[in-house]
């Protein structure tokens, strides 16, 4: 379902994914979403491609569904539940692109994010 | 009577062991060091078989090499020479004394760190000893002898520092205690202001007698603690960061390693690599106090030069340990108590060693730098390890390696080694838990004058030359 990236901030990913996937149904869910999201950080970028479970891999493919625009502070704030998602959101610390062509799918990785995260 | 004979006769046959197999187990570390089996193996349990054991040896001229578990990481318990007896002295793990009010606890040579922890959180939990980077296992006593450090090393320095004072049997077979416990039992709450003894053992390897207790300072244990950690771009701020912080006489530690170390406790399979746009180090800072007040402004001490720094390089990053834990796994959760969590990870494979040093502050990040390029130039995993000592009056550093002991990763790592010894020693570092081959580099560096010192005191205390003969190249008799 889930590859083990080897980079920093790809492995923080898989680590609060592998989590959230210990739900079945979440994880069923998710198996059937197919989309790519572009986690760019101002560390470096990462590509999560959902397709029949979730890729994670350094670097940034062309043409992704959502771009997801920030920085790891701002990742360690959120997590730190010193920052609310919706108040990163609204200080453009979170950015995201692609959310009007791709709305569902948008509000689709938010949501897993934001549970993710535990905030 | 041969040695064997006259050991039997000390401790019982039970206790004396001569087989391939006990022989092989004694006979190398995890480390690089070429092995040697010793001829045999002894076990005592009490001061009077240690005492009698020396002087069976003196009379067969037999080399003794003291062992508890043989994890230096130096090799120092590997013989140096042909015909050595093990003194294994693990069955000595008598927890003696717990001094509540003087603070401090006597402890025999095979009481270990996991042993001590449970036993002060159980009867004694107001106090606190402090911990190294190494399994649970391994002896309190000898970590202090060997001048490491530990999870208080940024507050009170090198655990030698901890010691109170001890009770050692000479090579010649007397028994002798320094510090104040030299006046009486339940008195050990000093080393001073007698002459300083202690530094006959402290750092001999072994060379000087057999110490068989130890009193060690305890400390109290306070109630609120916090813990941070912080990922920093480049040598020269990470250092700058750590040195600032340290200078602040905040923290009770300091762990500063590079990222590669950090991904490897979060749970990423080896090798591992350190990537383009990731950050170089990952530190854990340790503060306490006696409320969460106290506890917080100095966590705001850190945050204000955390965000000094960021002006320049936004990437600096400083996360909480909750936070930590959230984003890199709950692995993290037990390495503040004990990190020993951390030395899981390094034993991937059958073969782990480094060259740890102590150095003066103004060339940490030089070392540093130019250590890392030759990790680098070897292919090694890049597993650098920081700490700030005693307030920063002095910073340590050593670049560790796991490796698979096939013959070719071993002389990669026999050369990788040596050439960071030889930058450290250029720069004036001094290695610690020094195996032999490091420590006839080291003695071409220091003042012959000090050689020839070490040499007359050893020569003086063990006229027949048993005690772990050929430790610090001062074998060579004139």
């Amino acid at each position: 379902m889930l590859n083990e990236p080897k980079d920093l901030v790809g492995n923080v990913l898989y680590i609060l994914l592998a989590r959230q996937f210990e739900d079945d149904r979440l994880l069923s869910e998710v198996k059937d979403w197919r989309m790519t999201v572009v986690l760019d950080t101002d560390y470096y970028p990462v590509t999560l491609t959902f397709a029949d479970g979730i890729t994670i891999e350094r670097g940034a493919v062309p043409n992704p569904t959502i771009i997801l625009g920030t920085t790891f502070d701002t990742i360690v704030s959120i997590a730190a539940e010193e920052m609310s998602p919706v108040r990163g959101l609204i200080n453009r610390k979170l950015r995201i692109r692609g959310l009007l062509k791709h709305p569902r799918a948008a509000f689709r990785f938010y949501r897993l994010i934001v549970r993710a995260m535990g905030v | 009577m041969e040695i064997k004979q006259r050991l039997m006769k000390i401790v019982g046959p039970e206790r004396v062991a001569d087989g391939a197999a006990e022989k092989h187990v004694y006979s190398y570390d995890m480390t690089e060091n070429p092995s040697l089996p010793p001829s045999l193996v002894v076990m005592p349990q009490t001061l009077e078989e240690v005492q009698q054991i020396v002087q069976a040896a003196n009379t067969t001229k037999t080399p003794l090499i003291p062992f508890v578990t043989g994890q230096s990481v130096g090799g120092l318990t590997i013989p140096a020479v042909e015909g050595a007896v093990i003194v294994d002295l693990k069955r000595m793990n008598r927890i003696i004394e717990v001094d509540e009010e003087a603070m401090y606890v006597l402890v025999e040579p095979g009481v270990t760190f996991g042993h001590l922890k449970k036993y002060l959180d159980d009867h004694h939990p107001t106090l606190r000893y402090t911990y190294p980077l190494a399994p649970p296992y391994t002896s309190v006593l000898a970590n202090a002898l060997l001048e490491g450090l530990c999870d208080l090393s940024t507050r009170h320095g090198a655990m030698a520092d901890f010691i109170n004072g001890l009770e050692a049997v000479l090579p010649t077979g007397e028994v002798v205690r320094v510090g104040t416990g030299a006046s009486g039992e339940g008195n050990w709450f000093s080393r001073y202001p007698l002459p300083d003894l202690v530094g006959l053992f402290a750092g001999w390897q072994g060379m000087t007698g057999i110490v068989t207790k130890m009193a060690l300072q305890l400390w109290p244990k306070m109630p609120f603690n916090r813990h941070v950690g912080l990922l920093c771009f480049g040598e020269e701020p990470t250092i700058r960061m750590l040195t600032r912080i340290a200078r602040t006489q905040v923290l009770d530690d300091s762990v500063c390693v590079s990222t590669p170390l950090v991904k490897m406790v979060s749970g990423v399979a080896a090798p591992v690599e350190l990537y383009d746009g990731e950050p170089d180090y990952g530190m854990l800072l340790t503060v306490s106090g006696n409320t969460e007040t106290e506890v917080s402004e100095k966590i705001n001490v850190i945050r204000r030069i955390v965000n000094e720094e960021r002006e320049t390089d936004s990437r600096h990053v400083l996360i909480s340990w909750e936070g930590l834990m959230k984003l890199m796994g709950d692995q993290w959760g037990p390495f503040v108590d004990l990190p020993s969590e951390m030395y899981k990870v390094l034993a991937e494979h059958d073969g782990l060693t480094w060259v740890g040093t102590y150095i003066h502050p103004k060339y940490w990040k030089t070392v540093l730098e130019e250590g890392r390029a030759i990790v680098e130039k070897y292919g090694f995993e890049l597993i650098a390890n920081l700490k700030a000592m005693k307030g920063m009056h002095f910073g340590e550093f050593k670049f560790i390696f796991r490796f698979p002991k096939d013959d070719d990763t071993v002389k990669r790592v026999r050369e990788c080694n040596a050439e960071l010894l030889d930058l450290a020693l250029s720069y004036g570092a001094i290695p610690y838990k020094t195996p032999v081959w490091a420590a006839k580099k080291l003695q071409e560096r220091l003042d012959p004058n000090f050689v020839m010192l070490m040499r007359r005191v050893q020569r003086a205390l063990d006229p027949n030359g048993i005690m772990n003969p050929g430790r610090w190249g001062l074998d060579e008799r004139d």
